[in-house]
């Protein structure tokens, strides 16, 4: 009974770094072009990233924020922009599937902003347009 | 009581085990300067802006682009008129970095500033620096050429 | 006792592995690298070699990840490094670039604007006007403008200047607009 009880956490001591892991195993690798080279910076390391995207919307520009606190785990150089490697779930890979089908049109482009690493707070951003600061 | 030395050998373990690999996970630089729902927006400035700025620098970003405007006894030109605003006060810079001979700033923002200045990024930015105790915001007229 | 410094000991194996893999903030040379060089990323790479790391040495390569990444340093070889060679404090070393401290001078409802200038480095500036060329005729945009420093960059004298921020609005439009003219101010006096 004793040697059982040792035994049980033994093990439970391993289980824990693996159901770490698994938690990774959700997420799936997804690729975005990101303006501008400042990706290959950060990404020397994996950061939490929001992820905006510029979308013309009845012949405006809007900016919207598509993703929130998503893993950007690294950054290659495509010309003078970056393609960075996200690990995204389920829900926001067709989140960023159906942009086109949601704003009516396809993104003209994509930004990053980092986050602390551990502020995993998301909020409802609302789609902004430079005329309505203006206004 | 054995049991009790047992529960002890496991609490031990997993202390050690989160300390260490929050050593391991805090060792990302910028990611840990971001005060909590802030962001940090990269920023591409000239040689000449980047030569005035550093870590804990505060500046205003100004926008400069073509607008169609109403002006009272004037006719709008077709083509619009160049027009500079300061779209952003008194902002952090929490790093600065060079890549490529392109020289980089990446300052603490809003979410929703930071979705502005994406959308500012088509159009000419410029950075003016403060004195870093100067914190005040203020209403900024717009900067007009057509005098 | 015995049995539960056996059973920390048996509890700490799995952290120690476990941790030493998650540790990435660790650079090799991707090429050959000739002594005092810089290091930038054009050279040098994440390393591929995480295995191999002691946790022991990781307040040597978090040194060295700082400095790499702060642009108030310029990191540079020390020795000849060949590629696959890990970037560590003992084939490196370090200098400070000499930033001008500007931000302290600058007066509350100023701003300071950093703006090209066809200048030698050896003419004293302490004032500028800054002038717009329109149809061969020259407006003056702001006159007699502080000047808080300046400095050498790309072959260009650049002057720091010190003003409201409308002005500074006023100077951003019209260079957007078409050519300025800066010229050394007559009155030279501090304003």
């Amino acid at each position: 009974m004793k040697r059982l009880i040792f035994l049980s956490l033994l093990a439970a001591l391993f289980i824990l770094p693996v159901k770490l892991s698994s938690q990774e195993n959700e997420l799936s690798p997804f690729t975005i072009t990101v303006k501008g080279l400042a990706p290959i910076l950060i990404l020397k390391t994996p950061q939490q990233a929001d992820i905006i995207a510029i979308i013309n919307i009845k012949g405006t520009d809007n900016a919207i924020t598509v993703l929130q606190n998503v893993q950007a785990q690294k950054a290659i150089q495509q010309g003078a922009d970056s393609e960075i490697t996200l690990m995204l779930s389920k829900a926001d890979t067709e989140t960023l599937n159906n942009l086109e089908k949601t704003y009516g049109s396809e993104p003209k482009t994509f930004l990053m902003t980092i986050r602390n690493n551990i502020d995993s707070q998301q909020y409802n951003m609302q789609p902004v347009s430079l005329e309505s600061l203006f206004r | 009581m054995k049991y009790m030395k047992s529960l002890i050998a496991v609490l031990v373990f997993l202390i050690a085990f989160v300390s260490l690999n929050a050593e391991a996970v805090n060792d990302l630089f910028l990611g840990q300067k971001i005060p909590f729902s802030y962001r940090a927006f990269p920023l591409e400035i000239s040689a000449e802006e980047a030569s005035m700025v550093s870590a804990g620098s505060r500046i205003d970003i100004l926008m400069t682009f073509q607008a169609m405007l109403k002006r009272s006894g004037r006719s709008i030109s077709q083509k619009g008129e160049i027009v500079t605003v300061t779209l952003l006060q008194n902002i952090l810079v929490l790093e600065t970095s060079k890549i490529q001979n392109k020289n980089y700033i990446f300052v603490n923002i809003t979410p929703r500033d930071a979705q502005y200045l994406a959308l500012a990024q088509e159009q000419t930015l410029n950075i003016s620096l403060r004195n870093p105790k100067d914190r005040k915001i203020a209403p900024m007229p717009v900067a007009f050429t057509e005098d | 006792m015995k049995k539960l410094f056996i059973l920390s000991l048996i509890s700490f194996i799995p952290t120690a592995l476990f941790c030493q893999s998650v540790y990435t903030n660790v650079f090799e040379a991707k090429q050959d690298i000739k002594k005092g060089s810089l290091i930038s990323v054009e050279n040098v790479m994440a390393t591929t070699k995480q295995k191999q790391v002691n946790i022991e040495t990781l307040e040597e390569f978090k040194t060295i990840e700082e400095l790499f990444t702060n642009t108030r340093f310029k990191l540079f070889a020390s020795q000849d490094i060949l590629k696959g060679d890990l970037i560590t404090p003992q084939n490196t070393a370090y200098t400070a670039f000499k930033k001008p401290v500007l931000d302290r001078q600058i007066k509350p409802d100023t701003r300071l604007y950093a703006l090209p200038t066809p200048f030698n480095a050896e003419q004293k500036i302490k004032a500028v006007d800054i002038l717009f060329k329109s149809d061969g005729q020259l407006k003056t945009l702001a006159a007699n403008v502080k000047v808080l420093g300046k400095r050498r960059i790309k072959k260009k004298i650049i002057v720091y200047i010190q003003t409201d921020p409308l002005t500074i609005q006023k100077i951003c439009s019209y260079r957007e607009k078409g050519t300025l003219a800066v010229k050394i101010s007559d009155n030279q006096s501090d304003k």
